[in-house]
């Protein structure tokens, strides 16, 4: 395959990703071309894979040039289907290819991944996350910061059903907190132990309830946070072995609502005073 | 002559300029280009000319620009569109164009030099190395410097080629490495031929190359010591001195370049320089006989005379 504007020495960089994908029963490639005339870049090589476009940006050494992370930043506040990868040689002059702190900071915050290409085969060092998979979460309040960019980190790596685990046990641990706390300043009514041996489903019943057993008791939860909060329990089990592209699909968009959905009730339950 | 027009064209309609000398783009050039224009756009329009023939647009200058436009997508570029030039006409307007702008390589500028020796040739036109500085702009020098580098045997060409891609501050052998290197090999070459009988020049080439690059020559300067060996007979020293120290020098993979001067012809240039600056010294204090003496100059004579005794004695 020749290219125009990738420099001759990479070329066979590029022609041995291309290979790599061929392999992987991909037949059509676009060489140098834009994704639409939106976008001010034209990728090295582009390519539709199963309902999504990939694109791989070939460069001799692993720089973030401020031209390609303006490309980057337009693909993802588009929630472009899409995944970008940066392909490197192996070998950089005599020594094999390392990466700089600052650059693998960006490649995970904007969920690139990394082709090496070592002798014409492909290695891949780190799996790209599609443009539209990804949280982006600016006004938190109440909730502890540092622990929730944290499980967003981990989502928007492309780890969604361990984010999606952890946000759900964020979620729990707190609505146990607030009954504990409820009942230390005795607004609500069963004991400490009882309140203990509940599950997560009579928790949420009980902080719903304006009495327990006919005595009245401080009511936490509205009925649209009740019925949130016990929609939200199943969260967790979402299977994560699709069968095909629909299935693939309708999985990452339970996958976002769901993540979504756990910061805001985390943040919900978080904010209530006892 | 037809004018010269402006005009904002599609840089997918203009193909490379097939004369452009510049054969070498540094990535890293190209990159912070690449962040300026997509920051400030092309401030400077290209020059293009159309071949009507085949109804595109060729570059004559700005090809870093023109490819960093398609790299982001621009949908025009601002071109001055010139009248089509003949072939020798091209070249020449590149290097006029371009080598007083952007120092070209010195591999690129050889390259082109060659053909425009060879159009010249051909329309029967003075083609010496005179007339190609005259009409390229470039330095007598340069060109002389140019047709050196292509004397290179095709693996050195192709290395240095390699080379002038990386990063300046990552490159390892420049152009300037085989020129020194050169100009040794024609010292030994012209002043002691037997050694380039026994190895051969290529020989001679790898074994520099290797040293350098194992950093036994750690400087291209030391060179210029090699050429002295070479001439060692102008120091007073004979052939048969330094004829053994060069061959081990080429046969040692560990013998360096300060080391075999050294051992060779270090003393007798150092007294070969030392006897001009005595020369000078006595021709200055002869015209200093009838001034009154410096009272601190004085006591600097009356050290050297010391000095002097000591030697002499």
């Amino acid at each position: 395959m020749k290219f125009e504007i990738l420099h001759k020495e990479l070329w066979a960089i590029a022609n041995a990703i291309i290979k790599y994908f061929k392999k992987r029963k991909v037949n059509k490639f676009l060489i140098e071309k834009p994704l639409s005339d939106n976008y001010k870049f034209r990728p090295t090589i582009s390519f539709k894979n199963g309902g999504s476009t990939v694109v791989v940006e070939v460069k001799d050494r692993p720089l973030f040039q401020e031209y390609f992370e303006d490309f980057v930043k337009d693909c993802l506040v588009n929630r472009e289907s899409l995944k970008i990868y940066m392909a490197f040689p192996h070998i950089l002059g005599d020594a094999e290819i390392s990466f700089s702190h600052s650059f693998l900071i960006k490649v995970k915050k904007y969920g690139i991944g990394i082709l090496l290409v070592k002798d014409n085969s492909v290695i891949v060092d780190k799996e790209a996350v599609k443009c539209y998979m990804r949280i982006a979460w600016s006004e938190l309040n109440s909730v502890p910061k540092h622990r929730v960019y944290e499980i967003i980190d981990k989502f928007n790596e492309g780890r969604c059903i361990d984010a999606i685990r952890d946000i759900t046990e964020a979620v729990e641990d707190e609505v146990d907190k607030l009954a504990i706390r409820a009942k230390k300043k005795k607004k609500i009514r069963p004991t400490l132990s009882h309140i203990e041996g509940l599950n997560f489903e009579s928790k949420i019943n009980l902080l719903s309830a304006p009495e327990w057993k006919g005595r009245k008791q401080k009511r936490y939860f509205d009925e649209d946070l009740k019925n949130d909060l016990k929609s939200y329990k199943g969260t967790r089990n979402l299977s994560h072995h699709p069968r095909n592209k629909q299935e693939e699909r309708k999985l990452e968009q339970q996958l976002l609502e769901r993540m979504r959905m756990g910061i805001r009730l985390w943040q919900d339950v978080c904010k209530i005073q006892v | 002559m037809r004018e010269k027009e402006l005009m904002h064209i599609n840089p997918d309609t203009i193909k490379r300029n097939p004369d452009n000398p510049r054969l070498i783009f540094r990535q890293d050039e190209l990159e912070a280009l690449l962040n300026s224009i997509k920051k400030v756009g092309i401030q400077v329009p290209l020059s293009v000319y159309k071949d009507d023939k085949r109804g595109k647009f060729f570059l004559i200058d700005g090809e870093r620009r023109w490819l960093c436009a398609k790299k982001l997508n621009l949908k025009s570029v601002p071109v001055i569109i010139e009248p089509k030039p003949a072939r020798l006409e091209n070249i020449l307007r590149m290097f006029n164009i371009h080598n007083v702008r952007v120092q070209w390589d010195l591999l690129a500028i050889a390259l082109k030099l060659q053909e425009i020796k060879n159009l010249l040739a051909k329309e029967g036109k003075p083609n010496s190395d005179k007339d190609l500085a005259a009409i390229t702009g470039l330095t007598l020098t340069t060109v002389k410097r140019a047709f050196d580098i292509l004397t290179l045997p095709q693996k050195y060409l192709t290395l240095l080629t390699k080379e002038l891609k990386k990063p300046r501050s990552e490159q390892k052998f420049s152009e300037d490495f085989f020129i020194e290197m050169m100009k040794a090999i024609r010292a030994m070459e012209n002043h002691v031929p037997q050694i380039i009988k026994t190895f051969s020049k290529l020989k001679i080439m790898d074994t520099f190359v290797n040293k350098y690059e194992n950093g036994v020559i750690t400087n291209i300067v030391k060179f210029r010591n090699v050429s002295k060996i070479a001439r060692s007979e102008k120091a007073g020293i004979s052939k048969d001195k330094s004829l053994p120290i060069l061959t081990k020098l080429i046969r040692d993979p560990k013998y360096s370049i300060e080391d075999a001067f050294r051992d060779s012809v270090a003393d007798a240039y150092e007294s070969r320089s030392l006897k001009r600056d005595v020369e000078s010294l006595i021709i200055r204090l002869g015209q200093l006989k009838k001034v009154k003496l410096d009272p601190g100059l004085g006591r600097l004579l009356r050290k050297l005379l010391g000095i002097i005794k000591l030697i002499l004695e």
